[in-house]
């Protein structure tokens, strides 16, 4: 995975739960409100490590720290020594040090992120510019040490040549090994420290892409389920022979009826078969409802008018989309739970309508039977539970599926989905 | 003794093809009954006693299984299926003839020269293979964990996915289903919801109490080695009897 713009990184990173960038509309917001974007520095932990905003921050709130010690120990030193010009030296060396210890490693780190490289590669050059970026403070502090020195050694003097304690204080202070100590802390304060939140960041995006995979991954394993479970459903020995048996009974009983079964068959085949092969598209619900009627309509022919059935759809919500398979799966429950099962004629509605809510638009589509109607005990069917799923996949917990037993018998199944066919950018998830 | 024949099947025309096809493969046979559903065929079994019974498998009302265990005591029974794979299987090793639809005139006249060999003798005892039918039937159509529940909410029956239920609390005649956002009523025990949820996903924690795990807010320890759960979005908190609390040690 390629890292991205600190902005989009971070749009990544709080990607599903959204509150660091909330946090983040509130630091704004309320910048913007106190006119004192400087506050905000505090806040610079909220932000992706080594982003611009997180270094800006994080360099003005250092950089103030710095000063203050700065001036404190200038102030010390100064009235220790007795010697302004001397506080005042050590305190401007502690100063620039200190600044450009905290400064260089992060805005070195922070251009590097904005190079948007790949991956390793960008972490290889955040780590080789806090590495630079102490380098650059040692060679600094060398710089320092040698023109702005309160207490330059120059070449040595006479005294400290006959003094071998001194002679020995100057070894050490410029032994490979002092530099190194040297070059270390200097490491950690420039932002060694904010490395390992920095490879954190990295790892919980690349968990993050990988739980969205996942996730995606998932929705497309449901969807395939209830594919499969649908073209069981229709290819299911059961409905297929005993179509197949009736069809073959009416051929001479009645020629008309025979037809008309056939001509049902053959739509409901036509209707439900190509969906299957073309599942990306956009699934409407008149499509879906065309689905269902041929269905109804060979149950219809089967069942010799055992069962009526009506499809009561305004025209205005007939191009709303509408997932693919699960309206059909409802029907299919109306006839098999709700009419087979109950002597005499049964009746199936169809109907949908559109509301506006606090949260949109949204579309209730219900399948009302006056068949055997539920009883209450354990439901062991898989196929509502499937629709249930497929819908929290696609449409989180803004689509509902609801069943109950009717008003007098039979039972009323309904689907609500939020309705996009009116605003597509706001498309379902 | 003239052959009388009842058959019951719900698909109109499907019932008129077993008619005509009987009436010409064996004319003497009288079809003294035609039932559209489970119901009509056991009236017409009491009231006029065929000797043979052509049942549909899957029927409104009762289904052939259940008609049968009552027709075999005093007829032959064949049964009509389009498919049902249990079934077929055990009709291949038992005694108990079938057809399998469409129905094709070879076919059932092989049925019918069996039949006419057996209506000298008695009526076999196929009681016990009809009833292992139905158990292999009922258990076919489950799967491993109860994906929903049915419950009564005021007049009306709804359905639950479990999912979505809290908890399940039981009291003396029924056992209360709370949900988030209602509450309903099944007559089910604790044991068979026991038996019928996902044990990862359930736990009973009381004797009269199943809490969804992923529900529970706080396990909190009420002095005296007592222990109370309270459920999300749920006012109510739920007794941990001793029997259960190890399940909350060392969480």
């Amino acid at each position: 995975m390629s890292s991205r713009a600190p902005t989009q990184v971070f749009g990544h990173t709080t990607a599903g739960r959204g509150q660091v960038a909330a946090r983040r509309d509130a630091a704004d917001g309320r910048a913007a409100r106190g006119g004192s974007r400087v506050l905000t520095v505090f806040e610079y932990r909220r932000y992706p490590v080594f982003s611009w905003d997180w270094t800006w921050r994080r360099c003005v709130l250092f950089a103030l720290c710095a000063t203050v010690f700065s001036i404190w120990a200038g102030l010390i030193n100064g009235l220790a020594l007795g010697n302004e010009h001397a506080g005042l030296a050590i305190g401007l060396r502690s100063a620039e040090i200190f600044i450009v210890a905290i400064c260089a490693g992060p805005l070195a780190a922070c251009w590097v992120r904005r190079r948007h490289w790949r991956m390793r590669r960008e972490m290889i050059g955040v780590i080789a510019a806090v590495m630079l970026g102490a380098a650059a403070t040692t060679a600094s502090q060398w710089v320092a040490e040698r023109y702005a020195n309160p207490f330059p050694q120059g070449p040595e003097t006479p005294a400290v040549a006959a003094n071998p304690l001194m002679r020995s204080r100057a070894a050490i202070e410029h032994s490979p090994l002092v530099l190194l100590g040297g070059y270390i802390i200097f490491l950690l304060l420039s932002a060694g420290l904010a490395l390992p939140s920095y490879f954190g960041e990295q790892r919980r995006l690349i968990e993050e892409a990988r739980e969205r995979k996942v996730h995606e991954l998932q929705l497309q394993k449901r969807q395939a389920d209830l594919e499969l479970l649908i073209l069981q459903a229709q290819i299911e020995p059961h409905f297929l022979f005993n179509t197949l048996a009736s069809l073959r009974s009416l051929l001479r009983q009645d020629v008309g009826r025979a037809e008309a079964m056939i001509d049902a068959l053959v739509q409901h085949l036509r209707a439900t078969i190509p969906v299957f092969r073309q599942s990306t598209q956009r699934s409407t619900l008149s499509e879906q409802l065309g689905i269902c009627s041929s269905y109804l309509e060979l149950m219809r022919v089967r069942l010799a008018d055992r069962l009526t059935y009506r499809i009561d759809v305004p025209e205005s919500v007939c191009c709303a989309a509408f997932p693919p398979l699960i309206l059909l799966t409802l029907v299919e429950n109306a006839v098999k739970h709700g009419i087979e099962p109950k002597p005499g004629p049964g009746h199936i509605r169809i109907d949908a309508i559109r509301e506006q809510r606090a949260d949109g638009a949204h579309l209730r589509v219900t399948v009302t039977d006056n068949g055997a109607g539920l009883s209450a005990g354990l439901g062991h069917g898989v196929g509502l539970s499937n629709i249930r799923v497929q819908l929290a996949l696609k449409y989180g917990d803004r689509a509902a599926l609801s069943l109950s037993s009717g008003p007098e018998a039979g039972a009323v199944a309904s689907i609500d989905i939020p309705d996009f066919e009116s605003n597509e950018a706001d498309a379902p998830r | 003794m003239k052959s009388t024949a009842l058959i019951a099947e719900d698909e109109a025309p499907q019932r008129q093809a077993l008619r005509q096809l009987l009436a010409s493969l064996w004319p003497e046979l009288e079809v003294v009954a035609e039932c559209g559903d489970g119901l009509a065929a056991l009236t017409a079994l009491e009231v006029y006693r065929p000797r043979i019974a052509f049942l549909d498998i899957r029927m409104p009302g009762v289904n052939g299984l259940d008609v049968a265990q009552r027709a075999c005591q005093t007829a032959h029974v064949v049964f009509t299926t389009a498919y049902d794979e249990h079934a077929v299987r055990a009709f291949e090793t038992g005694a108990i003839d079938y057809l399998l639809k469409p129905i094709t005139a070879e076919r059932l006249g092989k049925s019918i020269l069996r039949l006419r060999e057996r209506l000298t003798g008695g009526v076999p005892d196929i009681a016990a293979a009809i009833e292992s039918l139905r158990q292999s039937a009922v258990v076919g159509q489950r799967s491993a964990h109860i994906p929903w529940i049915t419950a009564t909410v005021g007049a009306v029956i709804k359905l639950f996915p479990v999912e979505e239920i809290l908890y399940f609390k039981s009291d003396e005649k029924c056992t209360r289903v709370v949900t988030r956002r209602e509450e309903a009523v099944i007559r089910t025990s604790l044991k068979e919801l026991l038996g019928a949820l996902d044990p990862n996903a359930f736990w009973q924690i009381h004797r009269s109490v199943i809490v969804q795990v992923r529900a529970i807010r706080e396990v909190r320890r009420t002095g005296l080695g007592s222990m109370q759960v309270s459920v999300e979005g749920c006012p109510e908190t739920l007794p941990v009897s001793q029997a259960f609390q190890h399940r909350f040690r060392g969480m």
